[in-house]
């Protein structure tokens, strides 16, 4: 079977927890690929969105005649986890060094660009989101999916299957608790 | 409880986000009881938080800044200018006042630039008034120098010094002057004196006395054009003041102003043409001593006038020279017409030429009519009046003055003008033009303003109904807005038939939803059947049936129905928030939607579009999982008359839900389409598949066909009570009849299986809890 019907297929049938195992490897496989193109050609001025390349993965890992809003929502729930790993595996690999005294500010509405001076961002955020997840692992979810998957809040809440209303308190809420725990940290 | 620090925070804080900070503060009070850990972990947050929605409140204002949600961007000078527009264009008086000064301005606008056009005009004018009087004055002057050389020479030729001197030796012979009348006047000397003044083309030619006011010989072209000769005249006062003025300048020719005869001459006798004459004298010379002195003398009326004429433009434009009297000096351009008035005593063979003092007769006489001021009361015309006021002052200086303000001439009519005068050829000029005729061109921009101010007027006036429509507009904008006594505040959803909205009564301010028909519905009897509907399913009152409040058209025509605002989620989403939805809980929604179709059934009403999108289930006023039916007899029976288009819809119903037997009877009201829905409905809840799929899938993979024993394999599941199944199936059994007959006995069926199945309170809340997690 062909890659990208085998994407839509689990996508089809998706059963939370269970399929994730089959479906991540193969998102984060791709948009590794995509990223790693990217990243060779590395120049400064040329940046692309994370949201974005989720978006090009999507397009040719699933046949989009074949499936619906739901399995949609998933690839992005997905591929917003798949990116916050490869940021922070490509963030590390440059042995991007945290800088002590200097304070990091996060603007999480800001949209995050694939460029080498986010690197320490990238991962203090991706720290403060593990330590957030033990926490409150919803806000977690809710912060990866949005800053690094571009999902809208109806999406966010389709996919965690709540009400937009929690989805919109988490996001304020863990916005201001990453935002105090990023200062305290450092 | 197991709730750490950070989840008993967020709770507390979806609580107070939302309040003002006040409250909000006082609040966590509240909430945080005495933990004191808890209580500053949540204010701090909160006062980050509140810190940032201030920013980004401060932000929305900026247009750029992406991610915004649109009701906010409302930048302010769009609302300045919507309320300036709406105090200025929406109150009658407003609009009238604000039109007319905007009207009032233009008019001040237009008389400015009418004004300034004038203004150039009038300066055109004075220029080119000017320009007139200077050129003719060097054209006179031109043709005087001529004739000054033209005497020069004569008076040294010989055959002149021989005759003034034969005429001299007579007179010196007799200085009573009685030889030199008994002189014949036919003899060969004087006549060659004559044929010298033809010769030379002179209109007159004369020897005058060196010393004394005495003309010796005279000849003069007559009427018929043989010369006349006279001797002996004695020489007026005045004019024998100017020959001893011109004495004293010493030799060479001077000139003489224009002067009527009997200025010149004392006695004129007959046969003498009378008339106005201009003189230029010269000495004649023998051995280096005046022997006497030669004149040539013109008559004004001739060349003198025809210069004037020469002036003449357009159809009223005219130079003439007038004396230091205030006389006409040159024959005016208009004599025929004056001819006709009594200032040439309605003579029509009568000479302008100092005939009469220029003066204002008080109204136009061009037509013959009396002047309205008796003689007496006559005033000088305003040229003359400034001439002689600044000749006055000047002791007969060269002085010269334009008159812009339209004044009388001596014909009464209205003229504008520039005068001069030149001392040194003892007359003045004057060049006139009608008013009129300047300010021709200044009248065609008048009407070509008044026209643009009528027209103008008639835009306003439209554009003032033009507004009244603008207004209208944003009365249907805000009719769009206010359906009947509600206010249409956001959109729920959008469908077939028409377009729900959330909508807010203007008292009550209770929250109900508005279901507004597409416009294409307007006028077709689809309405009439909708209304009946409408009143139909009002008359429905199950907790389980939507209420539906009320209902009319817009003003706009189109047909709305108000319903009851629910705040909870489709039972479509519900199905998919589960991985297996448990089976009390949907015996509990089976059984709900049992209940409310129950009533309709009893009504007569079939619901027909039975579908999961129109199962609510709503968290009411803390009681969960209120189960509500929507949508109710409201899409069926929309006929023909709907656009081919809408054709398609007339069946009603969501195939996936619809009875087979709908399809090939689109108008079977049957009681028992309700029922198969509710079975495909509950299917659906199962697998999250729709049963023409769950079919057409076992059908595919070979198994059993449908009459077989499908029921089993069709729902996988094995928690699921047997009875349910075969319930379900039977509901949508192919065959009508092999259906439960009606909802009792479908609701007896479904009460029987929750016996062992119930959904508790407890489990409902739990759900709800988990799904609006602040709530």
């Amino acid at each position: 079977m062909a890659k990208n019907q085998e994407v839509t297929q689990i996508l089809k049938n998706y059963t939370k927890g269970k399929d994730d195992a089959n479906l991540y490897p193969m998102v984060y496989d791709n948009l590794h690929d995509i990223a790693e193109k990217l990243y060779r050609r590395e120049r400064a001025n040329h940046t692309l969105q994370p949201t974005l390349l989720v978006n090009e993965a999507y397009m040719s890992l699933v046949d989009q005649n074949n499936i619906d809003w739901k399995g949609r929502t998933h690839f992005f729930a997905v591929g917003a986890q798949a990116i916050r790993r490869i940021l922070v595996h490509h963030a590390r690999n440059r042995d991007a060094v945290k800088r002590g005294g200097n304070q990091i500010r996060v603007d999480l509405e800001e949209r995050l660009a694939f460029s080498t001076d986010k690197d320490e961002v990238v991962l203090s955020l991706d720290e403060a989101l593990e330590h957030l997840a033990k926490e409150h692992e919803r806000q977690a979810q809710v912060v990866e999916m949005k800053f690094f998957g571009g999902m809208k809040m109806q999406e966010i809440a389709e996919e965690l299957g709540v009400s937009i209303k929690t989805i919109e308190i988490d996001w304020r809420v863990a916005k201001a608790w990453l935002k105090r725990f990023m200062s305290e940290e450092i | 409880m197991s709730k750490n620090l950070h989840e008993q925070s967020s709770e507390i804080l979806a609580k107070v986000i939302d309040l003002p900070k006040k409250d909000a503060l006082r609040k966590i009070e509240d909430l945080c009881e005495k933990n004191e850990n808890l209580k500053s972990n949540v204010i701090e947050l909160y006062l980050d938080i509140e810190s940032e929605d201030f920013n980004k409140d401060e932000q929305d204002f900026k247009p750029e800044s992406p991610s915004k949600s649109k009701i906010r961007v409302n930048p302010l000078p769009t609302k300045i200018f919507g309320q300036l527009r709406t105090l200025l264009l929406e109150k009658k008086w407003y609009r009238y006042l604000s039109l007319s000064f905007v009207f009032i301005l233009l008019i001040v606008i237009g008389m400015t630039i009418r004004n300034g056009f004038k203004k150039q005009l009038l300066k055109d004018q004075q220029e080119k008034l000017e320009a007139l009087l200077d050129i003719q004055s060097e054209t006179l002057l031109q043709w005087m120098q001529g004739e000054d050389r033209i005497s020069n020479t004569l008076s040294q030729s010989s055959e002149i010094i021989e005759i003034a001197t034969y005429i001299d030796s007579i007179v010196s012979l007799d200085d009573s002057y009685e030889l030199l009348k008994k002189q014949d006047l036919q003899s060969d000397i004087f006549q060659e004196f004559d044929e010298i003044r033809e010769r030379n083309n002179l209109e007159g030619l004369s020897i005058l006395h060196k010393d004394d006011p005495v003309v010796l010989l005279l000849s003069e072209q007559s009427a018929s054009g043989n010369g006349k000769l006279f001797s002996h005249l004695e020489l007026a006062g005045v004019f024998y003041d100017y020959m001893r003025a011109s004495k004293k300048r010493g030799i060479g020719t001077t000139h003489f102003p224009p002067l009527p005869d009997y200025e010149i001459l004392i006695d004129i006798p007959e046969g003498l043409n009378v008339g106005t004459y201009i003189s230029f004298s010269t000495p004649i010379l023998k051995d280096s001593a005046i022997i006497s002195y030669m004149f040539t003398q013109y008559n004004v009326k001739n060349k003198f006038s025809e210069i004037m004429n020469n002036a003449d433009h357009g159809k009223s434009a005219k130079v003439f020279a007038f004396s230091w009297d205030m006389k006409l000096l040159s024959t005016d351009r208009f004599e025929k017409e004056l001819q006709q008035t009594y200032l040439l005593d309605f003579d029509s063979t009568k000479s302008s030429i100092q005939s009469f003092e220029i003066k204002d007769p008080g109204s136009d006489i061009t037509d013959g009519s009396e002047p309205a001021k008796a003689l007496i009361d006559q005033d000088y015309t305003t040229a003359m009046d400034e001439y002689f006021l600044q000749t006055e002052v000047t002791g007969y200086q060269d002085a010269r003055g334009v008159i812009m303000m339209p004044y009388r001439d001596h014909r009464g009519v209205e003229v504008v003008g520039a005068w001069a005068w030149y001392n040194m050829l003892g007359f003045g000029l004057v060049a006139e033009e009608d008013a009129y005729e300047v300010l021709l061109s200044l009248r065609y921009f008048d009407v070509a303003l008044i026209l643009f101010f009528i027209i103008l007027a008639i835009l306003i006036l439209m554009l003032n109904n033009l507004n009244v429509k603008f207004l209208k507009f944003g009365k249907k904008w805000e009719e769009f807005e206010k359906v009947g006594q509600y206010l249409l505040q956001e959109k729920l959803g959008e469908g077939g038939f028409g377009t729900v909205y959330k909508a807010k009564h203007s008292f009550l301010k209770s929250e109900v939803a508005i279901k507004l028909l597409k416009k294409e519905f307007i006028g077709t009897d689809a309405l009439d059947r909708f209304e009946k509907e409408v009143k139909a399913s009002s008359s429905l009152s199950h907790p389980n049936t939507i209420r539906v409040y009320d209902y009319g058209t817009t003003d706009s025509g189109q047909f709305y129905y108000v319903m009851e605002y629910l705040s909870g989620l489709s039972l479509d989403k519900v199905v998919q928030s589960y991985d297996e939805f448990p089976s009390s809980r949907a015996i509990y929604i089976l059984l709900n939607t049992c209940y409310s179709l129950k009533e309709a059934h009893e009504k007569g009403l079939v619901h027909r579009d039975i579908k999961p999108a129109n199962i609510m289930l709503c968290n009411q006023g803390g009681a969960y999982d209120v189960l509500k039916v929507l949508d109710f007899g409201l899409v069926k029976n929309v006929d023909a008359s709907v656009s081919q288009q809408t054709q398609i819809n007339r069946i009603g119903g969501t195939p996936m839900f619809m009875a087979p037997e709908r399809l090939r009877d689109p108008f079977n009201a049957d009681q028992r389409v309700d029922i198969y829905a509710i079975g495909a409905v509950g299917l659906y809840i199962f697998s999250g598949q729709y049963i023409v799929e769950l079919i057409s899938q076992k059908m595919l993979s070979g198994q059993d066909t449908i009459s077989g024993g499908l029921n089993n394999q069709l729902i996988q599941r094995e928690d699921i009570p047997t009875e349910l199944k075969n319930l379900l199936m039977d509901c949508v059994h192919f065959d009508v009849e092999k259906r439960p007959k009606n909802m009792d006995e479908l609701i007896i069926a479904l009460e029987k299986i929750q016996e062992a199945y119930s959904w508790t309170r407890k489990e409902a809340e739990q759900w709800w809890k988990s799904y609006d997690v602040y709530s």
